[in-house]
């Protein structure tokens, strides 16, 4: 070993001389999200076993209050899956926020707020407020999620592993969290259904902790037999994106409607608005090399100059102030990430990323990811003015 | 749902090991606030999997490769995630910056010296080192814990003692990776406080 190795070994061990802060790790939260993820995954190892995924660019899921798809309190309130729910329904090649689901009812105070999707993946929409939280998502004809089964082993028809719920809509229904089951953190409760032969939903939720589970158990079938499944319906999105390189594809979406949404979230974060990423076809689920997101101006910004946060990422990032087409904006960059933040774009802080090397071959200098910036057209807070032609 | 003995099994793994994933993690990142949510992420990961890690011989190593893939993954994560208050960067940054009281001056600014060096390297590069200098894993070890290549290892470890040396002198050159900003700069100290997040 040489010196400098000597000394690395050294300066690992005095760097961890101070005394730490307390510990911030939440092992309950663990718990909790970790849950969420095992659902997650059985939804995908379903779907993957399916061999329909060519057709699943999108998500199967619900939206509402958005302008061309409705309020997600749809007025005709009857059973879900009631027929134009076709599995050759695709959903729009240039827009990846395609939905297949309404909540035909919501208590008071819930309100749709927000929407995610991923390639290959499933996606969902929530609905929040009140206290509440609901997620929502459908798959196509002929998929099942794995359920709460050994994962050693033949695995047993859908259903068999979880405890039977009240039928939804005169049709089979199961529980993965059962109302009042003690492992549920923070009043977590899962309802799958059948919504039409051979087809299935989800109803992801979050309810107060002191209710008791017959009320519960009543909530949720009463948004459960209110959902409408349909054909994909487009979902505006508050920009377009001018230019999608050869063999690029979209690779996941998101719309956060505001604090509201943020607070719905089942994995809360610190940012709302709506977000797109692209990337090589091909390259898996969750990867992508260009992502684009706008948030409400002032969600980043308090003021044109005021910069509210800092860049914690080591090594130090690159800081750059500019001004691009009259709007104060910064770049930021580090070895394998650029982000252009250009504040106050119609009502928007629009945020461009260059990830890994094939984003940042495209945009990853100053001037090509202000020149990859200028081919997105960013539209008005006003959501009369957004678009569903999103991509190309 | 993860059966009640898994749920026992599963409560004293991360109380007994939470400590020595803090460390790493602090090492990976030097922020304790980031060491915490990849420690975070990492306990959800081993939850959401408990049924078929809980069974491993080599729990630990399972662990660290998820606590490695979460760092390297953050690198990947949107920009909106890799910002904080301004109170914690100033936390963080004199967390990460702690020194031996014992330590003299030469000393220090060795140490100094040798921190800056190292968070100028890439993620990657810090990684490998940590897991070899630090964790004392083997080349194939940490192959396994990076998910890549004995010859990778060697390749990055190579380099990122190379960019180290560099970086501090002892080669001569001392044009190594530049960790000041280029041109016109916000930096953090002309940063107001006192800012809300997002």
């Amino acid at each position: 070993m040489n010196d400098l190795e000597s000394r690395l070994e050294a300066e690992y061990e005095s760097a961890l001389d101070a005394e730490a802060p307390p510990c911030g790790v939440d092992v309950d939260l663990a718990r909790a999200r970790g849950r969420t993820l095992r659902r997650r995954r059985s939804r995908r190892t379903a779907a993957a076993g399916s061999g329909l995924l060519a057709v699943a660019l999108s998500a199967v899921i619900a939206i509402g209050l958005l302008p061309g798809v409705g309020l997600g309190h749809s007025s005709a309130g009857t059973a879900s899956g009631d027929g134009d729910y076709s599995g050759e329904s695709v959903p729009p090649a240039d827009d990846p926020l395609a939905t297949r689901v309404t909540f035909g009812w919501l208590p008071d105070g819930v309100n749709v707020a927000g929407a995610m999707t991923q390639y290959p993946d499933i996606g969902d929409v929530t609905a929040g407020g009140a206290g509440m939280r609901f997620t929502a998502s459908v798959l196509p004809r002929g998929q099942k999620w794995a359920g709460n089964c050994p994962t050693a082993g033949p695995q047993p028809a859908v259903a068999q592993c979880d405890p039977p719920a009240p039928e939804v809509n005169g049709r089979t229904a199961y529980w993965v969290i059962e109302p009042g089951n003690p492992e549920a953190q923070f009043g977590g409760v899962e309802l799958r259904w059948q919504y039409a032969d051979d087809a299935w939903a989800d109803l992801d939720a979050a309810v107060p902790s002191t209710m008791h589970p017959a009320p519960v158990s009543e909530l949720m079938h009463r948004v459960a037999e209110n959902m409408h499944v349909s054909r994909f319906r487009a979902v505006p999105m508050p920009f377009h994106l001018g230019k999608v390189p050869a063999g690029w594809q979209f690779m996941s979406a998101d719309w956060i409607d505001g604090p509201q949404g943020r607070q719905a979230s089942a994995d809360p974060g610190d940012w709302y608005g709506a977000s797109l990423m692209i990337g090589i076809a091909g390259s898996g689920p969750g990867s992508g090399a260009m992502r684009v997101s706008a948030s409400p101006a002032a969600a980043l910004f308090t003021t044109a100059t005021e910069l509210k946060m800092v860049v914690i990422t080591a090594p130090p990032a690159h800081t750059q102030t500019l001004t691009v087409d009259g709007h104060p904006a910064i770049i930021f960059t580090d070895s394998d990430h650029t982000a252009l933040v250009v504040h106050g774009v119609n009502g928007f802080d629009v945020v461009v990323e260059a990830i890994d090397p094939v984003g940042l071959a495209l945009a990853g200098t100053a001037s090509g990811i202000v020149d990859y910036y200028h081919t997105i057209t960013v539209l008005g807070t006003d959501r009369a003015t957004w678009t569903t032609h999103v991509l190309g | 749902m993860v059966a009640a003995e898994g749920e026992a099994a599963y409560t004293a793994y991360v109380a007994m090991r939470l400590p020595w994933l803090r460390r790493v993690a602090f090492l990976l990142c030097r922020d304790w606030h980031r060491a915490d949510d990849l420690v975070q992420t990492t306990v959800t990961s081993l939850y959401a999997n408990w049924g078929r890690v809980g069974r491993m011989e080599n729990l630990d190593g399972y662990a660290r490769k998820v606590l490695v893939n979460s760092y390297l993954a953050e690198q990947r994560s949107p920009w909106w995630k890799r910002v904080a208050p301004h109170g914690a960067a100033f936390e963080a940054a004199a967390a990460g910056d702690s020194v031996p009281s014992s330590a003299g001056q030469s000393d220090l600014e060795s140490i100094l010296d040798l921190r800056a060096a190292l968070r100028a390297l890439a993620p990657r590069q810090r990684a490998t080192l940590v897991l070899r200098y630090y964790e004392q894993l083997s080349v194939e070890e940490t192959a396994h814990a990076l998910g890549c290549s004995a010859g990778n290892v060697k390749s990055q470890t190579s380099r990122a003692l190379a960019t180290l040396r560099c970086t501090l002198g002892e080669t001569g050159a001392d044009q190594g990776p530049s960790t000041e900003p280029q041109g016109p700069l916000v930096t953090i100290e002309s940063v107001r406080p006192g800012g809300a997040r997002l």
